[in-house]
C-alpha cells in the first residue's frame, strides 16, 4: 500500500526530510510505525504523535494513500 | 469608544462585542516571545484585566522578539516593565503584575481571578501545570509553542473540551526538549503565534469563528504550511484529575524549589563553585577561578570530571537551564547542587564587580 507520510519539528530533522511517499505492507498504524522505525531508526524511542488522515490516533487500520503525520511536541515560547 | 470604533464597525462585533472585550479578563503566563504580542494586542482591544505574570528579567538576548521591552528595561522584571509600557497604550484597562513564578502554591489563586488562561511560557512542566489548574477550576487555556520556524496552537478546556495533557499524554523527560536558548528563535516566529493566541482569545470572548478546541494547528513559516489535527478528550483521564483535585506531580516546576540559591545567601570566600550551562557563545561570558563551563547538553559526560568536594552551584541567564542541571545531578549523582537564582548578568557584578 501507498502512503504519504509527513514529518515536523525536531522529527523531521532527524529523518532529513518533512515529507516521503511509503510503500508499505502495513495494514495498521502501529506496523507502519514499526516500519519507518525499521527504515530510520533513529526514529526509535522519540516520543511523536501520529495523525492519520489529521486525526490523532494510537492505532487503527490504514487503507492505501491515507496521509501519516509525525509530530513531537513543541516546549519554546 | 472613540478608541475601539474599527472594532465596533464590524458586524461580528459591534458596540456589545466591544462591551465583551471591555469586561472580560485574561491572565497572560509569560511576557516573553509569545507574551509580547500577546499582551500588547489584547490591551489595545481593550480587554478590562489583563494579568501578567513573570519571574524573569529582561535581558539584551529577549529584545530581538520580545517587542513590549526596551534598553532601558534591562535587568528589570519583565511584568512591571510590561505594566509600565501598556499604561502609555491603553490607560483605560487594567493590568495586575506578579513577578513571580507559577507553581502548585500561587496557582490557584491566581488563575481564578480571571476568565481565560494564556500560556506564554517555554516551560513544558508549566504548560501541564497551567492545564491541570485550568481543568480543575474550569477555565479555557489558550496555548501556542514553538521550535525554530514551527509552531502549534490550540485551546484547551474549552466548554470543558479535550486538554492538553488529551494531545501530549505523555510528560517528556528531563532535557528531552529543547528550548530558544538552545535552538535559537527567528524573532517573528514567536511573534506570528502569539497573535493567533490572541486572536483565539477575541474570539472566546466574543463568541464568534470557531475556536481552536479538539485541534491543534501545526504553522511551519519556512514552508507556508498550515496543517489542522483533530483530537478527541480523553474522558477517563481528565475525570481521574478532577477526582484528583490537584495538579499531577510531573508537572511540579523546580523553580523556586529546594534546588535555588541565592547570591544573598552567599559570601566571596563561601567553598563553592559555580558552572556555567549556558552555551560557550553567550553573553556575558564570565572569567573567574570559581567559575566552570559545561553547556547543559554536555553535563551527563562533563559532570564527572568535576572535583565534588565543593558546594556545587549551577547558573544560566534565567534559571531554567541551570535549575534542570541542579534537578539532574541531584537525581543522579547523589550531591545536594543548587541552581542560582539571579543568572549569569547578576554572578558577574558580584563576583568580578
Amino acid at each position: 500500500m501507498e502512503y504519504t507520510v509527513r514529518y515536523y519539528g525536531q522529527i523531521a530533522e532527524l529523518v532529513d526530510r518533512s515529507e516521503e511517499f511509503i510503500f508499505s505492507e502495513a495494514d495498521t498504524i502501529e506496523k507502519l510505525i514499526m516500519d519507518l522505525i525499521q527504515t530510520h531508526p533513529i526514529l526509535k524511542g522519540k516520543t511523536f504523535q501520529v495523525a492519520q488522515n489529521n486525526q490523532i490516533k494510537r492505532e487503527g487500520a490504514l487503507i492505501s494513500k491515507d496521509v501519516i503525520d509525525l509530530f513531537p511536541q513543541f516546549s519554546g515560547g | 469608544m472613540i478608541r475601539y470604533k474599527r472594532h465596533i464597525a464590524l458586524n461580528e462585533v459591534g458596540v456589545k462585542g466591544q462591551s465583551k472585550i471591555n469586561n472580560s479578563s485574561v491572565l497572560v503566563v509569560g511576557s516573553g516571545g509569545l507574551g509580547s504580542p500577546i499582551i500588547e494586542y489584547l490591551s489595545r482591544a481593550g480587554v478590562g484585566v489583563i494579568g501578567i505574570i513573570d519571574f524573569d528579567n529582561v535581558e539584551l538576548s529577549n529584545l530581538h522578539r520580545q517587542i513590549l521591552f526596551s534598553e532601558d528595561d534591562l535587568n528589570k522584571n519583565k511584568a512591571i516593565c510590561a505594566q509600565e509600557y501598556i499604561k502609555r497604550i491603553n490607560s483605560s484597562i487594567k493590568i495586575n503584575t506578579y513577578s513571580e513564578a507559577l507553581t502548585i502554591k500561587n496557582g490557584s489563586r491566581l488563575i481564578q481571578q480571571y476568565d481565560i488562561i494564556v500560556d506564554g511560557t517555554d516551560d513544558v512542566k508549566i504548560r501541564y501545570l497551567l492545564n491541570d489548574f485550568c481543568v480543575l477550576l474550569d477555565k479555557p487555556l489558550v496555548y501556542a509553542a514553538l521550535y525554530k520556524f514551527e509552531g502549534q496552537i490550540s485551546v484547551f478546556n474549552y466548554k470543558k473540551g479535550p486538554t492538553y495533557r488529551c494531545l501530549f499524554p505523555v510528560t517528556p523527560k528531563d532535557n528531552e526538549l529543547p528550548n530558544c536558548s538552545q535552538t535559537g528563535i527567528l524573532g517573528v516566529v514567536p511573534g506570528l503565534l502569539g497573535i493567533y493566541q490572541a486572536n483565539e482569545v477575541l474570539k472566546i470572548i466574543l463568541d464568534i469563528g470557531e475556536v481552536l478546541t479538539g485541534k491543534v494547528l501545526n504553522i511551519n513559516l519556512l514552508r507556508n504550511t498550515h496543517t489542522t489535527f483533530r483530537f478527541s478528550k480523553n474522558v477517563m483521564e481528565v475525570d481521574k484529575l478532577i477526582k484528583k483535585g490537584v495538579p499531577y506531580s510531573d508537572s511540579i516546576s523546580f523553580i523556586n524549589s529546594d534546588y535555588t540559591i541565592s547570591l544573598n545567601s552567599l559570601k566571596k570566600n563561601d567553598n563553592c563553585i559555580f558552572i556555567d550551562v549556558r552555551n560557550e557563545d553567550e553573553e556575558p561570558i564570565i572569567k573567574h577561578k570559581k567559575i566552570h563551563h559545561i553547556p547543559l547538553g554536555k553535563l551527563k559526560d562533563e559532570f564527572l570530571n568535576i572535583v565534588k568536594d565543593k558546594k556545587i552551584i549551577f547558573f544560566c541567564s534565567s534559571g531554567k537551564r541551570s535549575i534542570k542541571a541542579a534537578v539532574f545531578t541531584n537525581k543522579n549523582f547523589n550531591i545536594h547542587s543548587f541552581s542560582l537564582k539571579e543568572g549569569a548578568l547578576m554572578l558577574n557584578k558580584w563576583i568580578n564587580g
